[in-house]
């Protein structure tokens, strides 16, 4: 039997990021990405994703933009951020300090727009990707997802506009998340986010309103994470770019779960809220899981589930 | 309820808060802290739900995972100026720890729906504080809302000397603001909003201000009464 280190090497290469192990913290969770310096050591993440920047600042959608559902949440932020501009001149300086690599999130209407935020951010120190949010579900137009040309035209321009990796992220509220795998790994990217948020709505029956001022918003937390481990399998067995999965995970065993579905790394979102230090105890956890069953390297058991 | 931990207790400041995780229920819960003494930090809570009455149920001598202190809390650089505090229901509980930290006493004005939402106040009795009590069945004190009692009070006293600081319901809190307005009182108010982290990360606790959305659990929770758009 092969003897294995006190501590195994979880470390990862994905699409070309080298990070010190596969948890990666997801858009929208964890601010730009420097805000939860006090909270936990934000070396200890595999790689950070930013909430999504657009061209134009936004002021996001109107409250109530929360509700709590069971094992999960219920959100309707309306992507408010301060524009790639001021991104670039009062965020990034801070996350050009972090040893840990920083992937911006970004989003648009158009195609054009995609490609004006991925040229303002090219050539930039300390970015190592971009992850297009083809899936937001809380706006008032389409999920791009949902137009299988549009998604084809983000992809193709984006990676003509920048030269980082570009990680397209997927809307599971589509027919067949496989074919749209395909389609954007055909379209150019370098790596897929599978899944966003899920559409959902709750209803507060006092008051007969909708708990959040969108009526519906994405669902996220340990509720999804069947309904996101089913979208990161049915897309990894498809294409042989690299597969981020995410969607409930809170546990180590959550997040070898969608290794062994086929994603090479994987995410935590709505964990960071009620545990900064998730991710960090999530790698930990995988770690310890290596070493009892003598697994080397996280490639050993990727998109090993025995069917 | 009160906490032991020294190190929170040392650098709370009132107005700041804490996020609470409550056993049986999904995210944390953000509960004001309301006083601290040499070791611990103090909570006053309503049961309205899962979370505080799963809180209510620990026994003595219970661990509890909390993140705290979070927010920004009270100014209170007072500039020769006389602190009304205006509490309705639980609202009282990060007042409270104002009162308690305020070099000089003013006056509290406390609200409920019955005698039995007010709670004895004999140490900031103690230390000066006139204390003026409404509710609204008419069982203690003034019959009403503790907002006429604000009114009744500037209105016989010297406006120009005065700073507000309130926190409790919507309906009160907006009815406050519009009396710092109409008599170009400087205040400060305290919100509550459902959030999920209390960090900034989630941007869901937004309130409007002005022209863009400001988070409570970060930018606030305390705020300067003008700038809200109740
Ligand atoms: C910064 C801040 C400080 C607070 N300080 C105190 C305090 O000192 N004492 C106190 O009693 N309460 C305080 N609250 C309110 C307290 O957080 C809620 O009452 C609590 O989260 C309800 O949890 P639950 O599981 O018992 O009820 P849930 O089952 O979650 O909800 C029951 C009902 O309570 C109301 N509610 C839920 N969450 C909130 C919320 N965040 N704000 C207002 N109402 C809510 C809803 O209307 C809901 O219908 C504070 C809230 C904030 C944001
Ligand atoms: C409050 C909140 C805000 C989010 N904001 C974004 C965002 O700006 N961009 C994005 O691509 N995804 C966003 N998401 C989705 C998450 O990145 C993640 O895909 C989703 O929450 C599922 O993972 P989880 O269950 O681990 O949270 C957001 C999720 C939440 C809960």
């Amino acid at each position: 039997m092969k003897k294995i280190k006190a501590s195994p090497d979880t470390s990862i290469n994905f699409a070309g990021i080298k990070c010190k192990n596969p948890v990666f913290v997801a858009s929208g969770t964890f601010g730009y990405g420097y805000e939860a310096a006090d909270l936990t050591d934000i070396n200890s993440i595999g790689a950070i994703i930013t909430k999504t920047i657009t061209l134009s600042p936004k002021a996001g959608n109107p409250p109530p933009r929360l509700a709590e559902v069971t094992s999960g949440i219920l959100n309707s932020i309306g992507l408010q951020n301060v524009g790639v501009a001021a991104f670039c001149r009062d965020k990034l300086p801070l996350l050009q300090k972090l040893k840990t690599p920083v992937i911006v999130s970004i989003a648009g209407e158009t195609a054009a727009d995609y490609a004006a935020v991925a040229r303002a951010l090219n050539g930039k120190n300390g970015i190592a990707a971009i992850e297009l949010n083809l899936s937001c579900p809380n706006l008032k137009k389409q999920i791009i997802c949902q137009n299988a040309q549009l998604v084809n035209q983000i992809i193709s321009r984006v990676k003509k506009a920048c030269y980082y990796p570009v990680i397209a992220k997927l809307s599971p509220q589509v027919a067949d998340i496989g074919a749209l795998g395909i389609l954007a790994e055909s379209s150019g990217a370098d790596a897929l986010s599978v899944a966003n948020t899920f559409p959902g709505m709750a209803i507060n029956v006092n008051t007969f309103r909708p708990k959040i001022s969108t009526v519906t918003g994405g669902m996220s937390g340990p509720a999804i994470k069947p309904l996101a481990l089913r979208c990161v399998w049915e897309t990894a067995r498809r294409v042989r770019i690299p597969v981020l999965g995410g969607g409930g995970i809170a546990t180590g065993s959550d997040a070898i779960e969608f290794i062994l579905a086929g994603a090479r790394a994987v995410s935590a979102g709505t964990a960071n809220f009620i545990d900064p230090q998730a991710p960090a105890t999530i790698a930990a956890e995988i770690a310890e899981y290596m070493k009892k069953k003598n697994i080397s390297s996280l490639s050993d058991i990727t998109g090993k589930v025995m069917v | 309820m009160i906490l032991k931990a020294p190190t929170i207790a040392r650098v709370s400041r009132p107005g700041q808060f804490a996020m609470l995780k409550a056993p049986g229920v999904f995210l944390r819960r953000p509960l004001s802290i309301a006083g601290v003494n040499k070791d611990g930090i103090e909570f006053i809570y309503r049961v309205v739900g899962a979370g505080t009455r799963e809180l209510s149920l620990l026994p003595r001598e219970s661990a509890l995972d909390i993140i705290a202190p979070l927010g920004n809390g009270y100014e209170y650089d007072l500039k020769n100026r006389v602190p009304l505090l205006v509490a309705g229901g639980t609202g009282i509980a990060s007042l409270r720890f104002l009162a308690l930290s305020m070099p000089v006493a003013g006056v509290l004005f406390y609200g409920g729906k019955t005698k039995n939402d007010i709670l004895p106040l004999k140490e900031i009795a103690a230390r000066g504080w006139k204390i003026l009590i409404a509710t609204e069945d008419g069982s203690r004190g003034h019959k009403g809302f503790v907002t006429d009692l604000l009114k009744r009070h500037i209105g016989a006293g010297r406006p120009g000397n005065m700073v507000l600081y309130t926190c409790g319901p919507h309906g009160m809190e907006k009815c406050v603001s519009q009396i710092a307005a109409d008599n170009n009182i400087p205040g400060y108010v305290s919100l509550e909003e459902m959030m999920a982290c209390g960090t900034g990360n989630c941007q869901g606790c937004a309130v409007k201000t002005g022209d863009s959305y400001k988070m409570v659990c970060s930018d606030g929770p305390v705020f300067n009464i003008n700038d809200i758009c109740f």
